[in-house]
């Protein structure tokens, strides 16, 4: 069979075998694609391997065209017939909209605002008007007037137009109030730009008084917005900054700081204008007491700078917040970067890792330690009862999981071994019946002279298993550790049962209790289980010769 | 052999070095909980399924602010639901080591009360009222004393300990009782939980839809129905004959019904029929009655052949009635606009329990021994919901159009494909999130007319979630204080002002929740509804009428079979719903599962105790009596020494750690487990013998064949996978250039973790997202997936029939695992025998069929009988990505065995099914050995 293909069939043959590697690899490109999204690109139709772009854009507010590329064909029309009436009644729906009129304080193109938000509204009148009466066209303009709401419109214009705004912050403070900071004042009023490529004008977006942040990262690669508050509490009083906004998906960087009496928090992690909706960015003074790694954090923690600050005007506090142009690269990164940051602040996927490397290291040298030595006793040495144990062991092989589940679960329970990481582990110290019977195939297989000369140098046993046998059946140990390894990272079953304290969760429970959390949020999941994958493939591509062997060994033995 | 020596001396320090290393790893990476924290704090732990809120954790802090002493560890202990997946919680129970408070469904808290899982609470709330009033009695000494001072001082205590006082009489009685158990079934009630939260259901109504075919009062405003009759009306229900007709009019067709006159049954022009023939839904629409045994309908949709040849089951309704006007149908028949879908998932939350109630149904007797679902006003119920469904066109045409819909957004409500719906106030946050300019209004309700004529008011149904504290939790009364700081008014009102805090920040109305407290659900509605920014009149309406139906609510029965009950009337439900069964038969069935079970709660336990030591004390004896045999012979016969006799004890010691592993972790269960599957058990409570019980109730129980089905059905994955990876296999083997590429990639998918694939392969499989639904909706396969009959774009995990397939499919993406066995296997083929074959004419399809494949045959076996175990051991999938549904579709033997041992804690039951699934795998091992005989070939034979 080698090498004897002439060149056409080996053509077809890598081409066949490029289309299979394609579609294997197709879930993790998907995977990995997903991880990046937000959550209105997941629901985008079409296929979509990768993320949108982030257009890290110099001038905000703008008009975002990608989401509503094309009006989409109506079920009811062929390809043909939908390209001769198109224009006819897309005008129809056109003429609608612009009889309603769109509110633009944005300052936006109106004409390509009104084709963006015609998509919009096609997508939706195609939702909610029965199709087969789209070809009536002789009724297609009281069907569209009876359609199109401006509610309708309403509803499509965030979704067309980006624009950062910025609504009153407000504070939660140590005795658990709710203070507005500044209330009563004009959202736009609070925040003095102090460059001139940035300025607010007062608006009411979505039915809240909020300032429009007009800026031109061509006129300064920065820009800074600054307010001077009374303070309502001392800084240390402050459990949390709430800023309300809306932000316009420029994945701009920005950053926070608090300065009252001499001191100075800043943001401790890079933040970004991601979002397209109202959010809160909570911000909240880092103290090293009261912190617990095992709580979900949404928010962003503010760290004391220690130079501190020239601003102390007593009875007020200073809050700036400062955005620096992102390059393309540091969007797409901090766009790549989001969902990961987010899934690691609702469950502690690091501990997770922690605790997981852990038992596999523990799992591993206990298994390769009991599992050599009785395999050394079983192949090497003679002794009452050994026949009769092996042919056991055998037995054992055949017994399914499923039947000592149960009491196991009752003996460690007994043992006061609940919720503790024990049972995760302490089995490996007893050895697998498996790796014994695979390790005492490859000693049996060694020839005795070299034990003979380890007894006349005056070896005992214990030397001769580790100097001379272990080095020996390295290959297969190798094995074992790689398959100790996948076993102990993947194992979901054991942790189910006896781990509750999420304190003491291996990786797998934990992105699991993540699936929990998030449920539908399927980019924060994909990001999770890239976090748990690549330990496994950057283990196999280091150890790739002995997986190969050790899944060849297992499956050999017939 | 002094290179031997020298070894050893240098290897020792390197031996050292790396155990070192190991041990300083594993101290920097062991997780140390408790490291640096307080002594003298208490740590109380708190499970509560889902995300953790805001409002909920500062309500958490507030409570560490104020009680310095407690610390609280909150999280949801990876539970989706403890309700519905109570697996952790009741481990924890077991293990000795639950959650101190957890956060329960309230209509499940009897249940596991009956089962010893929780806290009788009564002891607590009586200290705290003795408590008050001791304070108070106090304070009225104090008066009498004139000591302002100390009168002061108790009076701002006596208000700290009122503030949370958990009296009964503050509750809307619905929401206390539902919690109140009698366990030891001395006629008083225990009380098991602490209401948290509360919610009840009333009708949504669309009001423009319901304007747009005119259900409108006399000012022209929308009116909802009141009524089942004027929700729905049956005329005449008759067996009928189709008969084509000669007529312009497409889908005009002739009903014969010559056992009923349609005249004197009131059948008129526009008229709704629903016509049932060959297990296939058709509605219609009456265009004129021509004489009493005959009419002329329109059909929607083309009526299927066999309608023309027998006869057909023909209900008629009434065509003004909201159901039958709000609905509509496409040219096809297929529903496109619901009217009203009574019980639904999607399109509403309401189940029979709600239509039985209004009927003046029971679901239990007073006393909580006799199950009466089968309660003929049940089974009216159910008659009129079957009738709803045939008149929308059939349970399946109502899933199939539901199926196209989610939450959110997508909700058909808020698309308008769903012109009524009864819910639970919570949607009110839905519409307000997604559809705030929406108009709507709610009702309470449709009931029966004559109900409401006999002067009953309408009612509803409440649900919601309590506080409870499991029995064997440890620090209970510091959870206790927990507990009454939760459900005290100000931290009630604490949350709720900040979710509203939460919801106007991003832009949103906040419709407050109800609460279980009069008193603060009146504090709600002065702050959230009318108050502050005060909600739009709508939504102040829709509000009200929820808080006016609360008295009036009803709540699930409290039973030990509460949630067996919920599942069978649901199943009940759908059985009937889809003409599987009569009402009153599947009813009668439900009824008869759900006797049988509490009958087995109440028995006394079957047999004596087990006593666990005698068994203990029996193993122990036999492992003595073999080792002394085995010892004993061999010094017996042996007279070896020095060396040899050293080997022995180094034999001995050496195997010691797999001796004790196989007595303690694989002989002693096989024995424990044995035993237990002629055992109740249950851990909570002491073990039962109960004889073959349990193998009898395995052979008579449905789902032990169902998942035994399931299993079955997924070997087909075995010799699919062995089909693939040596597919694979043969074309990596033709050394092609990139081997080592191509291998790695064809690898790397079986060894992804299974938890992180399933959470993959869950999006891969999403209806609306997901990969293969994107693609195949991309090359236009959805159109033809509907010409096939089938219901695109695909649910796979979400329809029963595709589940498994979906599961399979996944499985093959792991098939780079056997493909590394193949190209072992491929590369011990001798040469030689390829030579041979050629040199004798033999082709490449021939050669592959001669000689490859018989020379692979031992490492088919092999696959083969480990690929049968493992098909025994399939769990994460199903745990993860289908919870065993739907329908118990993918409900698979090692995952049915898992619930009935840590959701339903039958420890008993699930050791007989361990057993019987040992039993299976040893016959198919055998099999399997004594069939290789005749077609596995070893290459030395």
């Amino acid at each position: 069979m080698i090498n004897k293909h002439r060149p056409p069939t080996r053509l077809l043959l890598h081409a066949v075998l490029i289309a299979g590697a394609l579609l294997f690899s197709l879930p993790f490109a998907w995977m990995i694609g997903t991880s990046m999204m937000d959550e209105r690109e997941m629901l985008r139709p079409g296929v979509h391997l990768l993320p949108e772009a982030p257009e890290p854009r110099a001038r905000s507010p703008y008009l975002d065209t990608s989401a509503f590329p094309e009006p989409p064909k109506p079920r009811v029309f062929m390809e043909a017939n939908w390209n001769i009436y198109k224009g006819q009644i897309l005008a129809v729906v056109r003429d609608r909209i612009e009889q309603l009129g769109i509110d633009n304080p944005d300052g936006l193109d109106p004409d390509r605002l009104t084709t963006q938000v015609l998509h919009g509204v096609w997508l939706r009148v195609l939702d909610v008007v029965q199709q087969e009466k789209l070809r009536d066209l002789a009724n297609v303009i009281p069907l569209m007037n009876a359609t199109v709401t401006p509610e309708m419109i309403n509803e499509v214009l965030p979704q067309v137009r980006r624009r950062l705004c910025l609504a009153l912050p407000s504070v939660r403070t140590a005795d658990f109030r709710h203070v507005d900071l500044a209330a009563g004042t004009p959202a736009a009023d609070f925040w003095q730009p102090t460059s001139d490529n940035v300025r607010l004008e007062p608006l009411v977006d979505d039915g809240r008084d909020c300032g429009l942040v007009r800026y031109d990262f061509d006129r300064g690669e920065r820009w800074q917005l600054q307010a001077v508050i009374d303070r309502p509490v001392p800084l240390d009083q402050i459990r949390m900054l709430a800023l309300a906004m809306r932000q316009d998906e420029t994945w701009h960087g920005y950053e926070v700081t608090v300065e009252a009496g001499g001191q100075m928090w800043r943001s401790a992690e890079p933040l970004h204008f991601g979002g397209t909706q109202w959010q809160e960015v909570l911000l909240k003074p880092y103290d090293p007491a009261r912190y617990d790694p095992y709580q979900p954090h949404p928010w962003t923690w503010l760290e004391q700078v220690a130079a501190g600050s020239t601003f102390s005007e007593p009875g007020k506090m200073r809050i700036t917040l400062s955005a620096t142009k992102s390059s393309p690269l540091a969007a797409w990164y901090a766009k790549a970067a989001a969902n990961y940051r987010l899934a690691s602040k609702q469950v502690p996927m690091w501990r997770y890792a922690a605790t997981s490397v852990a038992l596999v290291v523990l799992n591993i040298v206990l298994m390769v330690l009991s599992s050599s030595l009785a395999a050394y006793a079983f192949a090497r040495l003679q002794w009452p009862g050994r026949d009769f144990l092996f042919v056991l062991l055998l037995a054992t092989l055949m017994i399914p999981q499923q039947v000592t589940l149960i009491p196991g679960f009752i003996i460690m329970k007994w043992l006061g071994w609940y919720n503790t990481l024990n049972p995760l582990w302490v089995g490996a110290a007893f050895g697998s019946a498996f790796s014994i019977f695979l390790l005492r195939q490859f000693m049996k297989g060694i020839p005795t002279d070299l034990e003979d000369a380890a007894r006349i140098d005056g070896c005992g046993f214990l030397r001769i298993w580790w100097h001379i046998m272990l080095p020996l059946v390295k290959p297969t140990l190798a094995a074992i550790a790689v398959f100790t390894f996948i076993a102990t990272w993947n194992d979901f079953m054991t942790p189910l049962i006896y781990l509750n304290d999420q304190r003491l969760y291996p990786l797998s429970l934990g992105l699991f209790q993540l699936q929990t959390v998030l449920g539908q949020n399927y980019a924060m999941m994909m990001a999770g289980s890239i976090m748990m994958t690549i330990p496994v493939i950057g283990v196999f591509f280091f150890a790739q010769k002995y997986f190969v062997q050790g899944i060849t060994l297992t499956g050999i033995k017939g | 052999m002094r290179r031997i020596r020298d070894a050893i001396f240098s290897d020792r320090l390197r031996t050292v070095g790396a155990f070192a290393a190991i041990a300083l790893v594993l101290w920097f990476l062991w997780p140390r909980p408790d490291a640096g924290k307080p002594a003298h704090k208490q740590v109380l732990t708190f499970w509560r399924a889902g995300t953790m809120q805001d409002a909920f954790l500062e309500a958490i802090e507030r409570f560490e602010h104020d009680n310095p002493d407690i610390e609280v560890i909150v999280g949801n202990a990876a539970i989706r639901n403890a309700t519905d997946d109570p697996q952790r919680f009741l481990t924890g129970v077991a293990g000795g080591v639950p959650p101190d408070v957890i956060y329960f469904d309230r209509y499940a808290v009897a249940e596991w009360a009956s089962r010893g899982a929780f806290e009788a609470l009564d002891g607590y709330l009586d200290a705290d009222l003795a408590a008050v009033r001791d304070i108070e009695q106090q304070l009225s000494d104090a008066r009498g004393r004139q000591d302002h001072a100390a009168a002061e001082q108790l009076a701002s205590q006596l208000a700290a300990r009122k503030a949370t006082l958990l009296d009964p009489a503050d509750f809307f009685p619905a929401t206390w009782n539902e919690a109140r158990y009698d366990r030891d079934g001395d006629g008083r009630a225990e009380q098991y939980g602490i209401p948290a939260t509360t919610d009840d259901r009333a009708l949504y109504y669309n009001e423009s839809r319901l304007k747009q075919d005119g259900f409108v009062d006399e000012q022209g405003n929308a009116r909802p129905p009141r009524t089942w009759a004027e929700v729905l009306t049956k005329r005449v229900e008759t067996t009928a004959i189709v008969e084509k007709m000669d007529s312009r009019v497409v889908n005009e067709e002739k009903l014969v019904c010559p056992d009923v006159d349609l005249l004197a049954a009131g059948v008129e022009e526009g008229d709704h029929l629903s016509l049932h023939t060959g297990g296939v839904l058709r509605v219609a629409t009456v265009r004129r009655v021509v004489s009493p045994h005959e009419l002329v309908m329109i059909a929607k949709g083309s009526l299927p052949a066999a309608a023309y040849e027998g006869g057909t089951h023909c209900k008629i309704f009434d065509g003004q009635g909201y159901l039958v006007k709000l609905s509509r149908w496409d040219r096809q028949g297929r529903l496109w606009r619901i009217g009203l879908a009574p019980v639904s998932n999607k399109a509403g939350n309401s189940w029979l329990y709600l239509f039985g109630w209004q009927n003046g149904g029971r679901f239990m007797t007073e006393d909580g021994r006799t199950c009466t679902l089968d309660d003929p006003r049940i089974v009216g119920a159910l008659d009129w919901l079957v009738d709803c469904y045939d008149a929308l066109g059939g349970y399946a045409a109502v899933a199939a159009m539901e199926s196209g819909y989610q939450g959110g957004w997508l909700d058909p409500f808020i698309q308008d494909k769903v012109a009524m719906r009864i819910d639970g106030n919570d949607f009110l946050n839905v519409i307000a999130q997604y559809r705030r300019q929406m108009d709507f209004g709610v009702a309470p309700a449709p009931m029966p007319a004559e109900r409401l004529a006999a002067g009953v008011e309408p009612i509803s149904w409440m649900g919601g979630y309590a506080y409870a504290i499991p029995s064997t939790a440890r620090n209970k009364d510091a959870a206790w204080r927990l507990v009454r700081w939760m459900a005290s008014p100000e931290a009630q009102m604490m949350q709720e002002r900040m979710r509203r805090d939460i919801a106007l920040s991003q832009g949103q109305l906040f419709v407050p929740g109800l609460n279980p407290r009069k008193m603060v659900n009146d504090a709600f509605e002065r702050t959230f509804v009318n108050g502050g920014a005060p909600l739009p009149k709508r939504y102040a309406a829709a509000y009200t009428v929820f808080r006016d139906l609360l008295p009036r609510a009803y709540h699930r029965p409290v039973t030990p079979v509460g949630q067996l009950l919920w599942m069978e009337h649901r199943r009940a439900t759908e059985r009937a719903l889809t003409h599987d069964a009569t009402p009153a038969d599947a009813l009668d069935r439900g009824t008869r599962v759900v006797q049988a079970q509490l009958e087995r709660v109440f028995a006394p336990p079957p047999g004596a105790p087990v006593r666990w030591s005698v068994i203990l004390i029996a193993y122990a004896a036999a492992l003595a009596l073999t080792a002394a045999g085995i010892v004993g012979h061999a010094f017996r016969r042996s007279r070896t020494k020095g060396y040899f006799r050293r080997q022995w004890y180094a034999g001995w010691a050496a195997a010691t750690p797999w001796m004790i592993g196989f007595i303690v972790f694989v002989g002693g269960p096989m024995v424990f487990s044995l035993v237990m599957s002629f055992t109740q058990y249950d851990v909570l409570n002491a073990a039962h013998w109960a004889g073959l019980a349990n193998y009898r109730e395995l052979a008579g129980d449905p789902l032990f064949y169902k998942s035994l089905y399931n299993t079955a059905f997924m070997a087909l994955g075995v010799p699919l996978g062995i089909v693939a990876g040596l597919a694979l296999a043969m074309l990596l083997d033709a050394n092609v250039r990139g081997l080592s590429t191509y291998r790695t990639l064809f690898y790397l998918p079986a060894i992804v973790p299974a938890v992180a694939a399933s959470i993959l392969w869950l999006w891969v499989f999403h209806p609306t997202g997901g990969l293969v639904n994107t693609v195949l909706g991309a090359i236009g396969m959805n159109d033809w997936l509907v010409r096939w009959g089938l219901d695109a774009p695909l649910k796979w995990l979400q329809t029963e029939g595709l589940a498994k397939p979906a599961l399979l499919i996944m499985g093959l993406w792991g098939a780079g695992a056997s493909m590394l066995i193949w190209l072992a296997g491929l590369k011990s083929v001798p040469e030689e025998l390829y030579e041979a074959a050629s040199i004798d004419g033999a082709g490449p399809l021939r050669r592959f069929l001669y000689v490859t494949l018989p020379m692979l045959t031992p490492y088919i076996f092999f696959n083969l009988i480990m690929g049968t175990i493992g098909v025994f051991q399939i769990f994460t999938q199903a745990y993860i990505m289908t919870e065993g549904g739907p329908n118990d579709a993918t409900m698979f033997y090692a995952y049915n065995l898992f619930n009935q041992a840590f959701r339903y804690l039958r420890m008993g039951y699930a050791s007989a099914l361990a057993w019987v699934l040992f039993a299976i795998i040893m016959i198919l091992t055998l099999i399997q050995l004594k069939t290789s005989k005749r077609w596995v070939h070893y290459a030395n034979d």
